[in-house]
């Protein structure tokens, strides 16, 4: 008997190793590449464990300086995207625990009917076309403006809190504004600051939106402009079939691993932030469902 | 006769008169609440309802530049056109048969990691293995289309790589017809299943301790105890992630396929979201691509619908 739990044990920790290894893995391959000399790469042979490290592509990058525009850009669509979803879902979730309120039935169906049954791409396109929203952050931040995943969410927990903290504060004479503002909100920071992190991750992270409402150039976000430069060179790789060495090192591999490792640094950096408190956050909305 | 009805005509009248001094009353009265719903239901109402009913240029021949209902109107013509497209027909098969593949695989794969990790016993282990599967998620589609490439490209790609380093020959994964779709399953589960998981953790978390230790009392072993406590205590979660995962069956990823998308394997990765921009945006044809989108919404709508009312009925579990 406690041979054969050992035994699973062993294969349980080897198997969950083996996974979060292969989670972790290629992020520490690509910063290997990123940090070869530029022209080792040439060489061919598997590039497992560098060495020589240089730092020449960050170099050449940060020299370089026109990934900074999308960053700026990514920078804006977070920061006003964010507080945008944060003010409307709070709002909204607010409003929505109030189950007594009169039409509260036909304001919830509306909502939780719009997350099972969408106008689609095109309408929601021509709706920003006529806004005279192309081209601009609004058609981004807008479209976007409330996830009812989240809403919900929210709304749940503020459904959690006792009814009798809003109570003892009336009867002491507050305001409704004033249980909201001061009472509820400070009490919900942990919620407040889960959405609101996974609202900034996903703008942060948006490729397809921002490809569609924006034509400028200059503000297209990162990812918009890391697809671009990550990707252009193995189009034309693909379609002709072989690669020469002048190819191979169009735009060489350890810059465009450079770029990789430079984009995924701010969201290495929340990252702790985002795990303390977003498994908090997915146990809210579990117990929703 | 006659009287009495007039009188009651009146009562009638002031009664509701009456009603709507109340409900303008209650209105003002409770105007902090609502006042804070004006701006949510303004977006709802603006940018999720004005496009459900733009769908009706579906049933069009719509002119770029006229208003929702201001082209000719050739109801299920475009319908027609649609179900006899070829293209089309493909993006449908690709669609459900890359669903279908990541529900069969990557549908099951976040709950045994949850149990794997359930039975860790080490804290640090278990906490150190959780952060690492839950990062991929955090990482936009592009980044991991990049370390595709470098992993998997064949030219390059620290697969082939290795295996040119073995002596075996290269590998074409990305540009190959025949393991593109594995690819697409694979890497998301890659990407997703380790946030999916937290929910399934949640949800073996709250199963009644009593529960176990009358099983345990009862001579069960811990893999008894998994079938027979800890599975039927999550079932009515499977349930409801099930139906929802069912729900959007007709979406089998855009960020992801645009990304890895190339010509050589569109014949078994174009999706029927990819299409709707090719057809749509890319090629202009407005009402075409509009009635396929409505088609996607209804068909993703009914089963939905129909899934749950079916769950209600076979097990008492539904989402609504």
């Amino acid at each position: 008997m406690r041979k054969k739990t050992g035994l699973f044990n062993q294969i349980n920790y080897i198997l969950l190793f083996l996974f979060g290894l292969s989670a972790l893995y290629p992020f520490i391959y690509i910063l290997t590449i990123s940090l070869l000399p530029l022209d080792e790469y040439l060489r061919g042979g598997p590039f497992l464990f560098p060495k020589n490290i240089s730092f020449e592509a960050y170099a050449h990058i940060l020299r370089n300086g026109n990934i900074f525009m999308s960053f700026k850009s990514s920078l804006i669509i977070t920061v006003l995207g964010t507080f945008t979803n944060l003010f409307l879902t709070i709002l909204c979730a607010y409003a929505m625990s109030k189950t007594k309120l009169k039409g509260y039935k036909i304001f919830i169906n509306l909502i939780i009917f719009t997350m099972y049954f969408k106008g689609g791409l095109i309408p929601s396109y021509m709706l920003i076309r006529s806004l005279k929203l192309i081209d601009s952050y609004w058609a981004i931040i807008l479209s976007g403006g409330i996830s009812t995943y989240y809403m919900l969410v929210m709304r749940s927990f503020f459904i959690n809190i006792p009814e009798s903290l809003e109570e003892a504060a009336i009867i002491d004479g507050a305001t409704e504004p004033y249980v909201l503002f001061k009472i509820i909100l400070p009490i919900s920071l942990p919620v407040i600051a889960t959405v609101g992190l996974f609202y900034a991750v996903g703008h942060w992270n948006s490729y397809f939106t921002p490809l569609i409402y924006l034509n400028s150039r200059k503000k297209w976000p990162l990812q918009v402009i890391l697809r671009e430069i990550l990707f252009e060179s193995t189009e034309s790789m693909r379609t002709a079939g072989e690669t020469t060495e002048l190819q191979k090192s169009a735009i060489g591999p350890q810059l465009k691993m450079a770029t990789v490792i430079i984009s995924v640094l701010p969201i290495t950096m929340i990252y702790p932030f985002l795990q303390k408190h977003f498994v908090k956050g997915v146990l809210i909305g579990a117990v929703k469902a | 006769m006659a009287q009495i009805i007039k009188g009651n005509d009146k009562i009638h009248k002031k009664a509701s008169l009456k009603n709507m001094n109340n409900l303008l009353g209650y209105i003002w009265k409770k105007k902090f609440m609502y006042s804070l719903l004006v701006l949510p239901l303004l977006y709802y109402i603006i940018f999720e309802y004005i496009p459900i009913y733009g769908i009706l240029i579906a049933f069009q021949d719509y002119v770029p530049g006229r208003s929702f209902i201001g082209s000719e109107w050739i109801w299920f013509k475009n319908f027609q056109l649609v179900f006899s497209s070829k293209p089309f027909i493909e993006a449908l098969r690709n669609t459900i048969l890359i669903s279908f593949y990541k529900i069969i695989f990557g549908f099951p794969f976040p709950i045994i990691i949850a149990f794997l990790l359930n039975e860790v016993r080490s804290s640090t282990f278990k906490r150190s293995i959780q952060t690492a599967i839950y990062f991929p998620n955090f990482v936009s589609w592009v980044i991991v289309g990049a370390i595709i490439v470098s992993i998997f490209s064949v030219n390059d790609g620290l697969l082939n790589q290795i295996l040119k380093q073995m002596g075996i020959a290269p590998v074409n994964i990305m540009v190959n017809p025949k393991y593109f779709r594995t690819l697409l399953v694979v890497s998301s589960m890659w990407k997703e299943a380790g946030m999916q998981s937290i929910i399934y953790l949640a949800a073996i978390a709250v199963v009644d301790v009593q529960v176990y230790e009358a099983a345990i009392i009862d001579g069960a072993n811990r893999w008894q105890q998994t079938r027979y406590v800890t599975l039927p205590g999550i079932a009515s979660t499977i349930a409801i992630l099930f139906i929802l995962r069912l729900g959007s069956i007709l979406s089998a990823g855009m960020e992801q396929t645009l990304v890895l998308l190339n010509p050589m394997v569109a014949s078994v990765g174009e999706n029927i979201d990819t299409y709707v921009y090719k057809v749509g945006l890319g090629q202009g044809d407005y009402s075409f691509s509009t009635a396929v989108g409505l088609f996607k919404s209804l068909v993703g709508y009914i089963l939905i619908i129909g899934s749950n009312w079916f769950s209600k009925k076979v097990s008492g579990e539904s989402v609504f």
